[in-house]
């Protein structure tokens, strides 16, 4: 594993194929035939890659193809389901099941493999549940997505191995993501991160923000450090990441992330991503810390907490006026007000009717 | 499943709200084309979504695209019966929003021609798809024994829905508005999806209100040819509530849209409190009804809008203002689907 991160910048004159086949050999990815290939999109629901959201598989046949020519490897796209999609569907809908007919590769839903446990003494995990297919897989490729995120900032490669946990709702892991990270980026030894940079996600991300067309593929070895160039290029100081600034204290190799041509990331490639207001992503925060320290000693810190988790979105659509999500469609500030009225009032009619 | 070409016609806010972000979020479908009568909504919503379509003040016009593979149509239920047939004999499948018309004769017309020309019909009872009613229906068929009555209460606050048009359907009887044509068709759809076939109906129809402009509370008493009967009531108020419970021969189950559970009692578990059985949640309503009507017209195969299904909720409704009519009388519904 290297520190050495790639940064590509891509148009439609650009072949593809030349790229990945460089992007292989500039990562030494030499795959054998006895090696099974396990790579990881981002599917996090059913949007098209160019809204933003997912991993676009049109770059996932060519890393494929570029493998193939490599090495007769067994290949597998895996993914778990989610609260609001399942893999399965993620893989139809989004073009997957038309690339494992032709490719002759396996889609594995990990929420429907054998579920093994692992002890892993890890920061937040004692042991975690896995699906045997990640277990089994002699080299990983981490196929990110370039997204904010509103409570991470980012979320790209190190965010993207959250998708190896089997279980489909993880709201309990959302307070501890910067130790579930190092957990996953210590169990999953990834061999090759590489960020769908093309349209990447700005705003409310990682689902329920806009795309941004940014014409970037970033690749590297080292899921952080590949995070790290992503960060800058997105606009992001590390040290406001929260998972980069916990990631690089561990490490203090990590603080001196290099670029294949120069220190500094060249100005051309920087992009500058739009983020959601600092009440929101502070007040989400806030509700994730109070969570973590309410479970230690108070479940009334931890519902606080959550609430103030909430109102971070609340006091978004309150001050811009509408806010748009895939599970509640369009809220306006109408709403919000109502939402927010009830939600004053509802200990007073609980009391009034207890 | 194929990707969509969609066409939508009517940008009022249950489009803004959710159908042009449901759409823009599932990758098998492609807004191509918009139709309102006002270019202004139509350029704010594509700037604000960032959708690339054409746009046109007039539906025929977008009918004339014949890379259109189906249509949205969200205007008026007094609007819907023309439009659905110029879109079928323009080779589109229509998704439209309920209800379909409050008018029987026009219903027959639309499913007339929906046979004459083979597309799908598909109407936006979203309700179906929350996923405890869904599995309600599951368990009606499997566990619940000889279906005997169903309880239901939908309650909203209508006034406080976003509506674009300055002339509001909902509060204006013959276009489609009540509280029973309006909100109430989501109940009655499932009512009729759950128990078979209506035979006859009793209603009532209040202003608890005594202000609202169009009645806001309707109760109705529906049997069945199964033998079944069921009891729904439909308000617009200030808290929001919906409820359906179902009672069999070998068990009872109800829940609510906000969680997705059902709590079941069963034969053989005297004394004991109900069973919580887990609904599967999957994506959003809206994204589920978008994900069938996809699938409904790549496999030629619509199971959950037959001809009864289409006709009777409507028939329902008809049938209701005919009670009114005659001063609560019961109505026979059963020759209406004829």
């Amino acid at each position: 594993m290297s520190n050495f991160v790639y940064v590509k910048e891509v148009d439609e004159k650009t072949n593809f194929n030349l790229l990945f086949s460089e992007l292989l050999e500039q990562n030494n990815f030499f795959p054998t035939e006895e090696d099974l290939v396990l790579i990881k999109p981002n599917l996090c629901d059913l949007t098209s890659a160019s809204e933003g959201s997912t991993t676009d598989v049109k770059l996932v046949r060519y890393l494929i193809q570029e493998i193939q020519k490599k090495s007769n490897c067994k290949i597998v796209v895996v993914e778990s389901d989610h609260p609001i999609s399942d893999a399965d569907r993620e893989f139809e809908i989004l073009g997957y099941k038309e690339l494992e007919k032709e490719l002759d590769i396996e889609l594995v839903n990990l929420s429907k493999d054998k579920i093994v446990e692992v002890s892993i003494d890890g920061h937040y995990f004692d042991t975690l549940k896995v699906g045997e297919t990640s277990l089994k897989a002699t080299k990983i490729i981490n196929f990110a997505k370039m997204k904010t995120h509103a409570s991470q900032k980012i979320t790209i490669c190190l965010k993207n191995l959250f998708g190896l946990i089997p279980q489909k709702f993880r709201k309990e892991f959302h307070p501890y993501m910067n130790q579930i990270h190092y957990d996953l980026d210590n169990t999953f030894q990834t061999n090759l991160c590489i960020v769908d940079g093309l349209v990447g996600m700005e705003d409310f991300g990682p689902s329920d923000g806009f795309a941004k067309q940014s014409n970037l593929i970033i690749s590297g070895t080292n899921n952080t450090c590949v995070d790290i160039v992503c960060s800058k290029i997105m606009g992001f100081r590390m040290k406001s990441v929260p998972v980069l600034k916990y990631m690089t204290k561990l490490n203090n190799s990590l603080k001196d992330v290099r670029i294949n041509l120069q220190k500094k990331l060249d100005k051309k490639y920087k992009r500058n991503f739009k983020f959601i207001p600092w009440y929101t992503h502070y007040l989400k925060n806030l509700g994730f810390k109070l969570i973590r320290f309410g479970n230690k000693i108070s479940d009334k810190l931890s519902s606080l907490g959550s609430f103030s988790s909430e109102a971070g979105t609340g006091f978004l659509v309150l001050l811009k006026g509408s806010f748009s999500s895939l599970s509640s469609g369009k809220l306006s500030r109408k709403d919000a007000i109502r939402y927010a009225i009830g939600l004053l009032r509802k200990p007073i009619k609980r009391m009034k009717y207890s | 499943m194929k990707k969509l070409r969609i066409g939508i016609i009517g940008c009022g806010a249950i489009t803004e709200l959710k159908h042009i972000p449901t759409l823009k979020r599932t990758a098998i479908f492609d807004i191509k084309k918009i139709a309102d009568l006002d270019i202004k909504i139509i350029e704010k919503i594509k700037k604000k979504y960032k959708v690339d379509a054409e746009a046109t003040t007039d539906y025929r016009e977008l009918l004339e695209d014949d890379d259109l593979d189906a249509v949205l149509i969200a205007t008026p239920p007094a609007m819907h019966e023309k439009m659905i047939i110029d879109s079928f004999e323009k080779g589109k499948h229509v998704f439209c929003e309920k209800p379909l018309t409050i008018n029987l004769e026009e219903a027959k017309r639309i499913v007339k021609k929906m046979e004459e020309t083979s597309r799908t019909l598909f109407i936006g009872y979203h309700q179906r798809f929350i996923p405890q009613f869904n599995k309600l229906k599951e368990l009606s068929e499997k566990k619940i024994g000889k279906l005997i009555s169903l309880q239901s209460i939908i309650c909203a606050n209508a006034y406080a829905w976003p509506t674009k048009s300055k002339d509001d359907f909902k509060i204006d009887i013959e276009k489609g508005g009540g509280v029973m044509a309006e909100m109430g068709t989501h109940h009655i759809d499932l009512v009729s999806w759950i128990m078979g076939k209506p035979k006859k109906v009793w209603c009532k129809l209040d202003y608890m209100d005594k202000k609202s402009p169009v009645y806001d509370q309707a109760t109705l008493f529906i049997t069945f040819e199964g033998g079944g009967n069921a009891h729904i009531n439909m308000g617009w108020r200030d808290f929001k509530t919906n409820y359906i419970s179902i009672f069999g021969t070998e068990g009872h189950a109800f829940t609510t849209a906000e969680k997705p559970r059902i709590l079941i009692s069963v034969k053989g578990l005297v004394g004991q409190p109900p069973l919580v059985v887990k609904a599967k949640v999957r994506g959003s309503p809206f994204q589920e009804e978008w994900l069938y009507f996809n699938k409904a017209i790549t496999s030629g195969k619509n199971p959950l809008y037959t001809k009864q299904d289409i006709l009777a909720p409507i028939a329902i409704v008809d049938s209701a203002y005919e009670s009114i009519k005659n001063n609560s009388e019961f109505v026979q519904i059963g020759e209406k689907f004829l």
